[in-house]
This record gives structure tokens, C-alpha cells and sequence, in this order.
């Protein structure tokens, strides 16, 4: 195990910001750390990096523990969301830094910052200063300069939240290219789901100071554990349910619900790419009504009102046939072919249901 | 629209009054000053210059406000940096207390010191059987001209502070620098031009000492006599024209060093302090996005 | 901001306690060691000793002084504040270097430079001689030294906050139909209220504790030309350290009192200046 965290836990002035977090990440994977913001994954991050210390608990990197390793001794590599990069001195000489300190001669260091620049594609850049470089440029400029001195361990905190949104979607891919180069261990902070779904191997979600699961992009997305996850990441409808002969019902949806009494009360969650719409040639044959369609390129995006009064969104791919045939106004047949059920807790937030 | 030709006559009319104001309460005096110092060419200034007392007061003036300046410059650039990094009891306190030597008369400030290292006091008393006597003597001279320069590092240095995002000097650790290594090679150079502002402009304001140093060190020629007191002097012996010398050799310096000051500042952004009573760096030239702040500078 | 966890313990009580030092050295002990030699002999003594009739003359005419600077300072410095943040003209410049020359003098320098034009002998004091008017010596004079010293700091300060709410507001208002008068009350004017406050602010500090200036034009006659920064002179030179010490006190704390308005000053202005 490259990095282990065990029960790590961090309260600033009795309040806590990380509890109990344990989780691992294997040698050469790229993890990503997603949850809301505030929600204690940049402090884990600096736990680990060595920029915060822990209140309780154990960080384990390649098998040692680093508890009381100041940062410089840590063997890690690390990004900022804000670059952080020297402005007094030029790309050459904030890539080269990590190698002056560690003495290194001069024309080694001159290779391995030439290197680095090739790797992140910024040959010729290398007497520029950070302000004449645009974000993009300049957070390429970072990573080299973390990876300069050999780290075994490369965390990044939100290390894309500073640039374009264009410019954001380029770096994502780069580093995930870069990654499979390199297959450096990596840790990544991010809020954006999309992000963490695009990059990472492994997805650790982070709410609220606690894990909440811990699986590939796909698991946490088709299984998500709890309510939170499952509205974190991807959009849902959440239908307000009754457990009706061991099934979750809401309107014309039915889910098997095991392991639920019948009369719970619950919350159905469902995917819209989960909703199956029919064309419903007879009135009587619908169970509700598309209210409004919005065309979004390769997907159409549906709202339907059952006819039990329920609302919810469906998406409809190109390869789907009713996908130019739909209107609004239409009839249609509503079943749902997967969904999570989840007691419904009354104080729970509520924000954020994307129905 | 007549009325409105009207406000703007009159808006004219009251520029006019005030541009002729400035001319009057600065231009004409200086023009006195330097027709004065022409009145006796320049053997008169020479030979003014070349006085062994005039000499003694000048060289003591430089040399003095350039050991209050780096003192000030050292111990504020800690200053600055325990006010803006750390938190502990007192803090608040400390911040108010650095505008301090500017809202006190500088004879009070004089006095102050008198009354705590002075002769009369127990710690002077010590001093004193220690060989450091504080009054009539030039270390007397010194911590005097510490005192009223004692906010210009300090306020110089904390909105750059202020500024300076901490996660420069975590990249710096993380790459493996030393603490020490990582405030030299990392977080200094930024800091750099509020160092210089502050002090030269503690330089600048400790050529001009006159309050606390006449109380503290009186007025003894040759030896705790500083330029402004030798003026001072001269003028109460009615000698206009060794007065006016060595008062154009002061103000020239200041005028170069206000210059210097300039340029400094408008080659880097200085950004409006966020703390402390009094707390703008004087700045001539162009305003920044943030404008230039105003030291000002108590009575000398 | 918190500190940094790998910033070590030690280190870090070390740089706090030097600056504890530097500032008890500096400052704490001398603030101490005046008010301790000001009530010294008691409260009754103090009172005693600040209500001497020259005392008394001398903290007046500081008053007086602070009072005339101040309101010239004000309307002028605003209007110099606007002359150069908002028009353009030839010899701008010039003027702005001409309002920085007072930080460039020293004060003693700036009092002979008044006697040296309106003195006795002065290019122009010959003719307020003749029509026996006294500059020098007496009140006016004082009263332009404390201008000159204090010149610079409501332009100054006025316009930082000129250039900072910048002029879409006094378009708008132009458009609108505004006068250039009716602008500045209604629109310029609650805009650099903050700005305008403190640059008086620090106006009336300076002209309370302006003591070299005063004291070379006056020529520190009891009585008639001293000002109270004089008076704490004086009664030191007389041997009479209470009496130096309950004046510089009383000063001492008025100069508490602006600094503690200053203060909330800055914080109104600083408040105002993030809402534009």
C-alpha cells in the first residue's frame, strides 16, 4: 500500500473538520478525493503532504509512518489550486528549486528541468516568469516543479479550480494521459463530479469530515451507499415512496425493496438515465405526460409529471428511437428499470434534489 | 444652462484660490530658503559647509537615522511578520501600540524615554553604572530616533505579508527547503520592496529628528548635536545664512530619497495596509488599483 | 491567520518574545514611565500643574491652531484632492510633487523658512512690517507653519479614495442633469466621507503635536506664543518635570483617543471602500 490513513482525524479548536477518514491507495493509482466544499478533503490532503497535523489517527506512506515527518521528508510532490509558484524567480529556476535544495549538480539539474518542460509542453518557456504565463501554463509549470525531485507521491489539491472551464477540461485530460505515463502515485482533491469521474481509478467521496464510499467511478455511481452519494454524484430524482408489498411505490414506479417492512417510509432515487419512456399510443395506456423537453445536443432531457402527480427527469440518448419523435405534450409510459432505495430521514437536507 | 456656466465659473474661481493657496504656503517659503542660500553664493555655502560643527551634526544626523533605520528595518520585518502570521494574546494591542510614535508629540516622546532611562529613574540609574547613559549621549541620540521612526518598517511590511499566499512557502517545504532556506530564497524577495520603502522612509524621518532628540541629548555641539538642532541653533544665533546651508543640504537629501521612495513603490504594487491607525505609505506618482496610502510624519 | 502546523513551537515563541521585548523597550516602558512621572505626585498635583495659567494659554492656542488648520485643510486639501484626481491640466504633476515637498522638510526647517520670508527682514515681511502686521512671532505665523506640515494629508487621503469609487457615480449624476456643485454635495462628497474623516484625523494629530515648526516661528513666547507641545518644553527646561509630564500626559491621551477613532474609522472606511 502506497498511502494507508488510519481513523485520521483533525479538529481546529475543538471543531472537527476530518473524522475518522481510513482509506488506501494502491501503488501507481490515481484517487480522487470528491466531496463538497468545506468538507475536510483539502485538510486530509495536507495531512498527508505534512502541512497540517493530525488531532488522532495513523498516515502510512509506503509503510512507514510519517506522523511526525516534517513535509520535506515526506518523499511527496504537491500541487495547489492556486499554483503557489515562486514569482521572483523564472519557470526554469521554480521547476529547478526542488533540486537546488537538494544540491544537485548544476548540469543535472538543467537536464531534468529540460525534461520536465518537455513533459509538460512548455519547451522554451523556461526564462519566462509566472505572470507573463497564462493559468493553464502556469499549473503545468507547478506539476513540473513537483515532480522534479523524483517524488514518490504526487497530490494535487483542486489543482485545476483556478482556470477556465475550457482550459479545465484539457488539463483533465492531460493529466490523466500523463498519469498513465508515469503511473505515479496520485492523489487528487476536486468538487466537481464530473472531474472526479473522468480522472480518477479509485473515487474516495468526502462529506462533512467523514468518507461516505469508496469505489471506481462506476460502483459509486450505479451503487451508490447512501442518499448523499448518490445525489453527489450524477443527477437524480428522489420520489418520495411507500414500501407497498415488499416494493418501493411512487405513483406508477415500483422497486423491489429488500431488506424494508412494508408501510417505510422511503426515498426512491433514480437515475434519469434509468427512466424508460414509452410512447403511449392510447391515453389510457400513459401513466404520465412530458411537460417540457430540452435538447442538449447528443442527449434530450425530459420532464414528466406521472399522472399520480410525481415529477421527474428523464434522459433520452440519440440511440434511443423516440428521441426526435418525442414532444412535449406527449403521453408516454414511464418505467424504471434500476433505482436505489434509501429511508427517508425527515431533517436530512434536502437541497440540491435534481429532479 | 445658466446657472450651471455659473457653477462651473465658480468651481474655476475656487481652483484658482486654492492652486495660488499651495504656491503661497509652500513655493514662497522655499523660495525664500533658496534665495537666502544664493544671497551668499557658493563660498558662502562652502564655507558654511565646511564649519567642523555644521560637519559633526550632519555626519552624526546621517549616521544615526541609517543605524535607526536598520534597526527599525530588522526588528520590524519580525514584527510585521509575528502580527501577520501568528495569533497569541496581546496582538491587538501590539498593532495599535506601532502608530503610537506617530500620534505623540516627538519632545513627549523625548520626554518618555527621559522619564523611563533618564538619570532619575531606576533603570537609568542602571544604565548608567553600566557606561550607557541615556541623556546627552549619542545611544541616547539613537533610541530616540528608533522611537519616531518605529512604525515605517512595520506598516510597510504587513499588507505585503498580508498578501503573500502561505501556500508559496508549503510549496517551498514540500520541495524540501529549510525554514530558514525557504524565508531567504522564498518569501524575502517579496518582500523586498516593502523593506526598502519602509526603510528609507525611516531614514528619510530620522534626518528630520528634532523633538526627541533636543530633549533627550540637549544640545551639545560635536557631540549629540544632529542637523535639525545645529538649524535650530544657528538660527537663535542669528547666523540666517549657516541656518540656510545646511537646511538645503537637508532638504535635498529628502527630496532624493522622496524620489527614491517613488520609485520603488511604482515599480512594485504597494496595496493599502489593513491594519493599524495611520497606515498608508506615503506614495507620490500614479495610484494603483489600490492607491497609494500616507505615512504622515509626526512633528520631528 | 492560524499557524502553519509545521512551523515549530519554539521558533515561533522566540520571534514573539523579541518583538514583546522590542516593543516594552520601545514603547510600553516610556508610555508607562510618562504617565507614572505624571501622576507621581498624585491626581491633585497633576491638576494642579495642568491648570498653570501658562498651561492653560498653551493648550488653548493648540486648540485654536488645530481648529483653524483642521477646517482650512478640509476644504482646501478636498478641493486640491479633486483638481488632481478628476481634471487633467498642465502642471498636474508639478502640483502633486509641490503638495509631497512638506513631508521633505523638516519641521524646524519649515519655521525658518516662514521667518525667512515674513520675518522683520523677510522679503515680505518688510511690507506686513510696515503696515504692522506681525506673521512671525505670533499667531499667524504659527498657524501657516502648522498648515505647511499638514498640507499633505487630506489630499492625500482624499485622493486614495477618489481614485478608488472612481467617477461612473458622477457620470451618472452629470447625465442626470447634476450641476458640478450639486454632484459633489450629493454624489462626491458621502463618497469620500471615510477618506475625508481620516485625512482630518491625522490632521488634527499632527497639528496637536507639532512642535519644531511652531517653535522656531513663534519665537516660544511665554504666555503669548507657545502651544502646548512648547509648554512640555519649557517646563522641562524649568526644572518642572511634573508639569512637563501632566501636559505631555494630557496630550498623551487625546493621542490615545484619535487613535482609537482612527480605528473605527478605517474600518468604516474599509468596509465602505469593499462595498464599492
Amino acid at each position: 500500500m502506497a498511502i494507508r490513513l488510519q481513523n485520521l482525524t483533525k479538529k481546529f479548536g475543538g471543531q472537527g473538520a476530518v473524522d475518522t477518514v481510513s482509506f488506501q491507495v494502491k501503488q501507481g493509482e490515481l484517487v480522487g478525493l470528491l466531496g463538497p466544499s468545506g468538507g475536510g478533503k483539502s485538510t486530509i490532503l495536507r495531512m498527508i503532504a505534512g502541512l497540517e497535523r493530525p488531532t488522532g489517527g495513523d498516515i502510512f506512506l509506503n509503510g512507514q509512518s510519517v506522523n511526525n515527518l516534517p513535509p520535506q521528508d515526506r518523499g511527496v510532490g504537491m500541487v495547489f489550486q492556486h499554483y503557489a509558484l515562486f514569482k521572483h524567480m523564472t519557470v526554469a529556476e521554480n521547476i529547478a528549486f526542488g533540486l537546488e535544495v537538494r544540491k544537485s549538480p548544476k548540469a543535472a539539474m538543467k537536464e531534468r528541468v529540460r525534461e520536465l518542460l518537455a513533459l509538460v509542453g512548455l519547451e522554451g518557456l523556461d526564462n519566462r516568469y509566472p505572470h507573463q504565463l497564462s493559468g493553464g501554463q502556469r499549473q503545468r509549470v507547478a506539476l513540473a516543479r513537483s515532480l522534479a525531485p523524483r517524488p514518490g507521491i504526487l497530490l494535487l489539491d483542486e489543482p485545476f479550480g483556478a482556470v477556465d472551464a475550457k482550459i479545465r477540461r484539457e488539463l483533465r485530460e492531460w493529466l490523466r494521459k500523463l498519469h498513465d505515463e508515469m503511473h505515479m502515485t496520485s492523489i487528487f482533491v476536486t468538487h466537481d463530479q464530473e472531474e472526479a469521474l473522468e480522472v480518477a481509478d479509485r473515487i474516495v467521496i468526502i462529506n462533512q469530515g467523514r468518507v461516505e464510499q469508496v469505489g471506481t467511478p462506476k460502483e459509486i455511481y450505479d451503487h451508490p451507499e447512501t442518499e448523499f452519494v448518490a445525489n453527489f454524484v450524477g443527477p437524480v430524482n428522489v420520489l418520495a415512496a411507500e414500501v407497498v408489498e415488499g416494493k418501493a411505490q411512487a405513483g406508477p414506479l415500483k422497486i423491489k425493496a429488500p431488506g424494508f417492512q412494508n408501510g417505510d417510509r422511503v426515498n426512491l432515487v433514480i437515475r434519469p438515465g434509468d427512466v424508460v419512456l414509452e410512447s403511449a399510443e392510447e391515453w389510457e395506456y400513459g401513466t404520465g405526460e412530458v411537460k417540457r423537453l430540452v435538447f442538449l445536443g447528443d442527449m434530450v432531457k425530459a420532464d414528466i409529471e406521472t399522472d399520480s402527480g410525481h415529477c421527474l427527469t428523464a434522459h433520452l440518448s440519440r440511440s434511443n428511437p423516440d428521441f426526435d419523435r418525442l414532444q412535449a405534450g406527449d403521453r408516454v409510459n414511464i418505467k424504471v428499470d434500476m433505482g436505489r432505495i434509501f429511508p427517508r430521514v425527515l431533517e436530512s437536507g434536502m437541497d440540491g434534489w435534481g429532479i | 444652462m445658466g446657472h450651471l456656466k455659473i457653477a462651473h465659473l465658480s468651481w474655476r474661481l475656487l481652483a484658482t484660490i486654492v492652486v495660488s493657496y499651495i504656491f503661497v504656503l509652500v513655493l514662497l517659503p522655499m523660495g525664500a530658503l533658496l534665495s537666502n542660500s544664493m544671497a551668499g553664493g557658493w563660498g558662502g555655502f562652502l564655507e558654511d559647509l565646511s564649519q567642523p560643527v555644521a560637519r559633526k551634526a550632519l555626519q552624526l544626523t546621517f549616521e544615526v537615522a541609517l543605524i535607526g533605520a536598520l534597526v527599525n528595518g530588522v526588528f520590524g520585518l519580525l514584527t510585521a511578520y509575528v502580527l501577520v502570521r501568528f495569533e497569541f494574546p496581546g496582538k491587538g494591542l501590539l498593532n495599535a501600540l506601532v502608530d503610537l510614535p506617530f500620534a505623540i508629540p516627538t519632545n513627549v516622546s523625548g520626554l518618555m524615554l527621559l522619564a523611563v532611562y533618564g538619570g532619575g529613574s531606576p533603570l537609568g540609574k542602571v544604565l548608567e553604572g553600566l557606561g550607557l547613559p541615556l541623556a546627552y549621549s549619542i545611544p541616547g541620540v539613537v533610541v530616540a530616533v528608533i522611537l519616531v521612526t518605529f512604525p515605517f518598517t512595520i506598516r510597510a511590511l504587513q499588507p505585503l505579508l498580508e498578501e503573500l499566499d502561505p501556500d508559496i512557502e508549503a510549496a517551498a517545504y514540500i520541495l524540501g527547503a529549510s525554514r530558514w532556506k525557504t524565508f531567504w530564497k522564498v518569501t524575502f524577495p517579496s518582500l523586498l520592496p516593502g523593506v526598502l520603502s519602509g526603510v528609507t522612509l525611516a531614514f528619510s524621518r530620522g534626518l528630520a529628528e528634532f523633538g526627541a532628540v533636543v530633549v533627550v541629548a540637549g544640545n551639545i555641539p560635536m557631540k549629540t548635536q544632529l542637523a535639525a538642532v545645529y538649524i535650530y541653533g544657528e538660527m537663535e544665533s542669528y547666523n540666517a545664512r549657516g541656518a540656510t546651508s545646511i537646511s538645503i543640504v537637508l532638504v535635498a537629501a529628502a527630496i532624493v530619497l522622496l524620489v527614491l521612495l517613488n520609485l520603488v513603490s511604482s515599480k512594485q504594487r504597494l496595496t493599502i495596509p489593513r491594519f493599524g491607525l495611520l497606515r498608508k505609505i506615503f506614495v507620490k506618482g500614479e495610484v494603483k488599483e489600490h492607491g497609494n496610502p500616507v505615512i504622515p510624519v509626526q512633528d520631528r | 491567520m492560524a499557524t502553519p502546523s509545521y512551523q515549530s513551537k519554539t521558533a515561533k515563541f522566540t520571534m514573539i518574545g523579541i518583538v514583546f521585548l522590542y516593543f516594552t523597550v520601545f514603547i510600553i516602558l516610556p508610555i508607562g514611565g510618562m504617565f507614572a512621572g505624571a501622576f507621581a505626585k498624585g491626581l491633585p498635583a497633576f491638576w494642579r500643574e495642568l491648570t498653570r495659567p501658562e498651561a492653560v494659554h498653551a493648550i488653548s492656542l493648540t486648540f485654536i491652531i488645530t481648529a483653524i488648520v483642521t477646517v482650512l485643510n478640509a476644504v482646501f486639501g478636498t478641493v486640491l484632492a479633486i483638481l488632481l484626481v478628476r481634471h487633467h491640466f498642465p502642471g498636474a504633476a508639478l502640483l502633486k510633487g509641490i503638495v509631497d515637498l512638506p513631508f521633505a522638510v523638516s519641521p524646524v526647517i519649515a519655521g525658518f523658512m516662514l521667518i525667512l520670508l515674513y520675518g522683520p527682514k523677510g522679503l515680505l515681511g518688510v511690507f506686513f512690517d510696515a503696515w504692522g502686521i506681525k506673521i512671525v512671532y505670533a499667531l499667524p505665523g504659527m498657524i501657516l507653519a502648522t498648515l505647511f506640515v499638514t498640507l499633505p494629508f487630506v489630499v492625500k487621503e482624499v485622493s486614495l479614495v477618489l481614485q478608488e469609487i472612481g467617477t461612473e457615480q458622477e457620470q451618472a449624476a452629470t447625465i442626470l442633469g447634476a450641476g458640478p456643485w450639486r454632484t459633489f454635495w450629493r454624489i462626491t462628497l458621502p463618497g469620500i466621507r471615510w477618506g475625508l474623516l481620516y485625512g482630518i484625523t491625522l490632521t488634527v494629530a499632527r497639528s496637536l503635536g507639532e512642535f519644531g515648526a511652531v517653535l522656531v516661528v513663534s519665537g516660544n513666547i511665554i504666555n503669548r506664543t507657545q502651544t502646548a507641545t512648547m509648554d512640555i518644553y519649557q517646563a522641562y527646561s524649568d526644572y518642572n518635570e511634573l508639569g512637563s509630564y501632566a501636559v505631555a500626559a494630557l496630550l498623551a491621551i487625546i493621542s490615545f483617543a484619535i487613535l482609537f477613532s482612527l480605528e473605527l474609522i478605517k474600518k468604516k472606511k474599509e468596509a465602505a471602500s469593499n462595498g464599492n
